[in-house]
């Protein structure tokens, strides 16, 4: 049977309908069930040449039915669903819903854009120039220009831990974003491989039944190399400007808005996934319907390695923030300590 | 600036201090931490959506957990700095009385 029913392809990620809609993925199955379906079985394939219609042939022992396909198929133990396999394991993530509103990587954004205003302070802007703040840090340590002692020596060493902390929790936060923008875009990424891989499939089988070509034409298809650990250097990386804040002192500009401080993750993992794909020189040859269609299964696993490969270290760098996730600082001072015994910071006493 | 015998203090600059620059820098980290804190609320693994070969290993839960780690390391110094403020205030408060004390001593002593 030939699968053209949009039903049968639900699930899938946006992506694999990008362009001619299912018009690939149709195409895909259609040569799915070319190289699957059972020898005698009834095959639909609009564009074939060979189309593998079961023939009646009238003999001299009265009519008998035929298929055109050649002897390597059907290939064993497969079925149509297995040419998407791949494709449905990388479609569970709703990429989209990673960088939405109220979504984890626009919400730690927002997070880092708020610790390093904290940290750097905030510059009032020309259009609101009683805007700006200062920092949390620098604030303490204006204080500590009006004010000496005992008690201000512990907030002193108290305002140093706050800035250890933050410093420390932007980076954790700048790690964590890059983990999800890497993420995005390995994943986006090991789709436009999969799509490159169908469309390369789709044109193998086609140079193959058009039976014009010479048998060693191949069909490349992009590569996506696994690199996860490498995405956070590649230019996008949170990482670089927490540095850059904390090393620097580099103010982040909040004025024009976060979507112009940060791009949304779109448009990042976009840009990122296009770096991770390359022209590559993986084919898949013409030479045989057997051989392509295996040639692509190949490579389809492949991909889903690959994946699996490049999410581990995003992994590890999770965990490694995790491991050395640092607490924030308990106060040298409180309320209720100079409630309890307030003559701490009386004259003579400190 | 008064000077007792363990600590000094410009209290209208420690109170103006306080006032214009502590205090709002507190509570622009509050502001923060609140808006982050709804990602306590946001599973991961909901995002990713169905993974039955678990080919994204344990990258949904160590997110998750860092993600929480995150908010409540925020909501931890919050609640610090909150602490910390209030503490400046009543050390304010303290020193005032303090040298609101030592000017009555000393105006008591001079109208003798």
């Amino acid at each position: 049977m030939v699968n053209t029913d949009p039903e049968f392809f639900a699930g899938l990620a946006e992506e694999f309908f990008e362009g001619d809609g299912i018009h690939l993925l149709t195409d895909v199955a259609n040569w799915a069930d070319l190289c699957t379906a059972p020898r005698g079985t009834p095959v639909q394939h609009p564009d074939s040449g060979i189309n593998n219609q079961v023939y009646r042939e009238e003999t001299a022992m009265g009519p008998s039915a035929f298929d055109n396909r050649p002897a390597t198929l059907p290939m064993a133990n497969l079925a149509i669903e297995n040419f998407f396999t791949a494709a449905r394991l990388l479609s569970g993530p709703v990429l989209a819903d990673f960088g939405a509103e109220g979504a984890p990587h626009r919400l730690l954004q927002g997070a880092f854009v708020n610790l390093g205003t904290n940290l750097t302070n905030r510059p009032g802007g020309e259009t609101d120039p009683d805007g700006g703040m200062m920092g949390l840090h620098d604030a303490l340590e204006r204080l500590f220009d009006h004010w000496r002692g005992d008690a201000a020596e512990a907030c002193k060493d108290y305002a140093g831990a706050i800035y250890t902390f933050m410093a420390h929790e932007l980076a954790v936060i700048a790690a964590l974003v890059d983990a999800i923008t890497a993420y995005s875009s390995i994943v986006l990424a090991g789709r436009k491989r999969l799509i490159g891989l169908m469309r390369a499939f789709v044109g193998a089988m086609r140079a193959k039944e058009a039976e014009d070509v010479a048998n060693a034409q191949q069909f490349p298809w992009g590569l996506v190399f696994a690199a996860g650990a490498m995405l956070v250097t590649m230019g996008f990386g949170l990482a670089a400007v927490a540095t850059a804040v904390v090393a620097e002192g580099t103010e982040i500009a909040v004025a024009a808005g976060l979507n112009e401080v940060l791009p949304p993750l779109a448009s990042m993992v976009a840009t990122t996934a296009d770096k991770l794909l390359d022209g590559g020189d993986k084919t898949i040859p013409a030479t045989d319907y057997a051989v392509a269609a295996q040639a692509y299964l190949d490579a389809a696993n492949q991909v889903v390695d690959d994946t699996r490969a490049a999410v581990e270290p995003l992994t590890k760098q999770i965990t490694d923030a995790l491991d050395r996730f640092m607490d924030p600082p308990a106060p040298p001072l409180t309320k209720v300590k100079f409630e309890a015994d307030n003559h701490s910071l009386e004259p003579g006493t400190t | 600036m008064a000077d007792g015998q363990g600590y000094a203090v410009d209290l209208d600059a420690f109170q103006q201090v306080l006032r214009e620059h502590v205090d709002p820098a507190v509570d622009h980290f509050r502001v923060g931490a609140d808006a982050v804190r709804p990602i306590r609320d946001i599973s991961t693994a909901g995002l990713i959506g169905p993974d039955p070969e678990h080919l994204y290993g344990d990258f949904a839960p160590q997110a998750d957990a860092l993600q929480n780690r995150i908010v409540a390391a925020h909501d931890g110094l919050r609640d610090s700095l909150q602490q910390l403020s209030e503490a400046l205030w009543e050390a304010y408060r303290v020193y005032a009385k303090t040298e609101q004390a030592h000017a009555s001593r000393l105006t008591s002593v001079y109208e003798r």
